[in-house]
């Protein structure tokens, strides 16, 4: 399989801190890749300086079908079919349910403008929004707006989708329907990276995992080495983490 | 009845027009008229406002330089040069356009207050320009003899109704283009930037792009209402850089309700009423004990920080939020939002 996304040596510096260091890794086409890694380990900052929101890296080059896309700005980056979204739940608020998706339908996208409503009710069908469509956004639940941003993000159908968290905060039941909708995007031939703390979701849907910590990349595998892997294990939540990651995925 | 107003909303706004065009028929009140025409006119620059103020969220300082940019160019390229009016409106127009995109430019970039004062200094540079060449532009008592409208032998100023249509005219223009404007996907994207900047560029909109644009959309009918002012008046005065009509205008953005477009219509023609006619009014300068300019100044002061304080929404903001409210129902697609 060929990479989709390329990673080299890519660093972010925040004054003496290294939020990033040094990373690299490929994606290959199709794939669902995870990341973990404890809290402050350089997860969303190396979402943001691959899709230059809001910097770009400070050495390093990120490829993306063999395109240099490290420098590129964010809407061209979106533009070539990749989309992110954001840790925090974030929405337009002041804009409606349905504008919301289709602002992410119109700019940059291959969608023509006859296109786009169906394209939006689609989206937010496949996540169970299209009853709250005629809502302003700002009055959805979190995970109604957590919803809202994924639907935003595959209206305009990326090839490549980065996911930040979208589990946290979920009940059992919502963290299903999400495994569920994650699998059917990736069998509709979507490329994903996911960053997960949430591990039985992350280890279940996940082909390949890379485990971060202090801005370096610590490990990479498939799940289920990893997850045999204690010193990984171990660095990345503790002696007690350990026991308790191994109570649930066991 | 509010819900009666929406359902009849063309039947009403057809009622409106009709009865806008019948009051110079009606009304003899040389002074109302004159008030209403220069109403219309700062309503124009109020509502343009709205769109990089109220819709993309750009504290624009220099939005009154573009009707100011538009009054000077026409004035000068028919005083000085003796082209037509006419053609000098235009031409107010394009200079106006240029001066929105050099200005827009390093503001783009910027955020909240560093935007505020960048636009500031631009607007106040315009005006130390136009100051400094006194022979051209007529240095601090403005530019006089601005030539009158006139088509043929027809005098726009010696007809009591030909400013009045024209001017309606223009503000009905300006308005159907904002409210096409920002019902249209472009103003949803500036919505978007405005709400989380983040996430609309992560959705692939220009944000260089589109506000750019804003600035450039925004300035383009203040330029026409610029020159239209110039000759209306048969002057163009320094007083349009002023801190005093910038608060005045600012005033009809935030108590007509940011980004609505209609509020500043309205409240840009009810300001101009209120405001001009307590400066034309000997009373108040005796209540106070202070001459009548200040007052006035006060006053618009004062309604801007009752407004912010009780109603954020504005006039417009109250009307839309209490027809919803009577409706009970979702909002229809292309509604407008706050
Ligand atoms: N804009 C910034 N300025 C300064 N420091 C930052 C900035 N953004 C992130 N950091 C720091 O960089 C480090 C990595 O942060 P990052 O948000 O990438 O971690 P993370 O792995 O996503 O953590 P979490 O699981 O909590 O989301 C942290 O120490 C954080 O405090
Ligand atoms: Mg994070």
């Amino acid at each position: 399989m060929a990479a989709i996304l390329s990673v080299r040596g890519v660093t972010k510096k925040f004054g003496e801190l290294v939020a990033v260091d040094d990373v690299s890794f490929e994606v290959d086409e199709g794939e669902i890749y995870g990341i973990a890694g404890p809290n402050g380990a350089g997860k969303t900052s190396l979402f943001n300086l691959i899709t230059g929101i809001p910097y770009h890296t400070d050495a390093g080059v990120v490829t993306y079908r063999g395109e240099k896309i490290s420098q590129l700005s964010p809407h061209k980056i979106y533009e070539l079919g990749i989309a992110r979204t954001f840790q925090k739940e974030t929405a337009f608020d002041t804009l409606t349910v349905r504008e919301n998706a289709r602002i992410g339908a119109v700019f940059g996208t291959a969608l023509a403008v006859e296109e786009y409503d169906s394209a939006v009710d689609q989206a937010l069908e496949s996540l169970d929004l299209l009853d709250d469509r005629n809502r302003l956004a700002g009055e959805l639940s979190i995970y109604g707006k957590k919803r809202l941003m994924i639907a935003s993000a595959i209206v305009s159908n990326p090839d490549l989708l980065m996911l930040d968290e979208p589990a946290g905060g979920l009940n059992l039941a919502e963290l299903n329907e999400l495994e569920s909708l994650i699998l059917r995007l990736s069998h509709g031939k979507m490329t994903i990276i996911i960053i997960e703390h949430v591990l039985p979701l992350l280890f279940g849907v996940s082909n390949r995992v890379m485990v971060m910590d202090f801005g370096k990349r610590l490990a990479e595998g498939a799940p289920e080495s990893l997850a045999r892997d204690d010193t990984v294990i171990e660095a990345y939540l503790g002696e007690r983490g350990k026991d308790a990651f191994h109570a649930i995925s066991d | 009845m509010i819900s009666f107003i929406h359902a009849n909303k063309k039947a009403l706004a057809v009622v409106g027009i009709v009865v806008f065009l019948a009051i110079p028929l009606v009304v003899d009140n040389k002074l109302l008229i004159h008030l209403a025409i220069l109403g219309m006119l700062y309503a124009v620059v109020a509502s343009n406002w709205d769109l990089t103020l109220g819709y993309a969220g750009v504290f624009n300082f220099a939005h009154l330089a573009f009707f100011g940019i538009g009054a000077y160019t026409s004035g000068i390229l028919t005083v000085k040069l003796g082209i037509s009016p006419w053609l000098g409106i235009p031409c107010g127009a394009v200079a106006a356009a240029i001066a929105s995109v050099i200005v827009s430019i390093p503001a783009i970039r910027l955020r909240g207050i560093y935007v505020a004062l960048l636009t500031f200094a631009c607007s106040q540079l315009v005006l130390l320009l136009l100051l400094s060449q006194p022979l051209i532009t007529g240095g601090q008592q403005g530019l006089t003899g601005v030539p009158q409208l006139q088509i043929g032998d027809f005098r726009f100023r010696e007809s009591k109704f030909a400013h009045f249509y024209l001017v309606g005219l223009l503000l009905l223009c300006s308005t159907v283009f904002l409210r096409r404007l920002v019902t249209s996907d472009f103003g949803l994207s500036l919505i978007a930037l405005r709400d989380f900047e983040e996430y609309a560029i992560a959705r692939g909109i220009p944000l260089a792009r589109q506000r750019l644009l804003a600035f450039l959309l925004s300035s383009i009918f203040p330029g026409l209402a610029g020159g239209v002012y110039a000759h209306f008046l048969i002057v163009a005065s320094p007083d349009i850089f002023g801190f005093s009509l910038a608060i005045l205008l600012l005033s009809m953005v935030l108590v007509g309700g940011v980004a609505t477009i209609y509020g500043p219509v309205l409240i840009g023609v009810v300001m101009t009423y209120v405001s001009e006619l307590m400066a034309s009014s000997a009373w108040m300068s005796e209540i106070f004990g202070v001459s009548r300019g200040p007052v006035r100044f006060m006053f618009v002061a004062v309604i801007i920080v009752l407004t912010m304080r009780f109603f954020p929404q504005g006039v417009w903001g109250l009307i839309k939020q209490y027809s919803a409210r009577s409706r009970m129902t979702e909002p229809a697609e292309g509604e407008d939002r706050v």
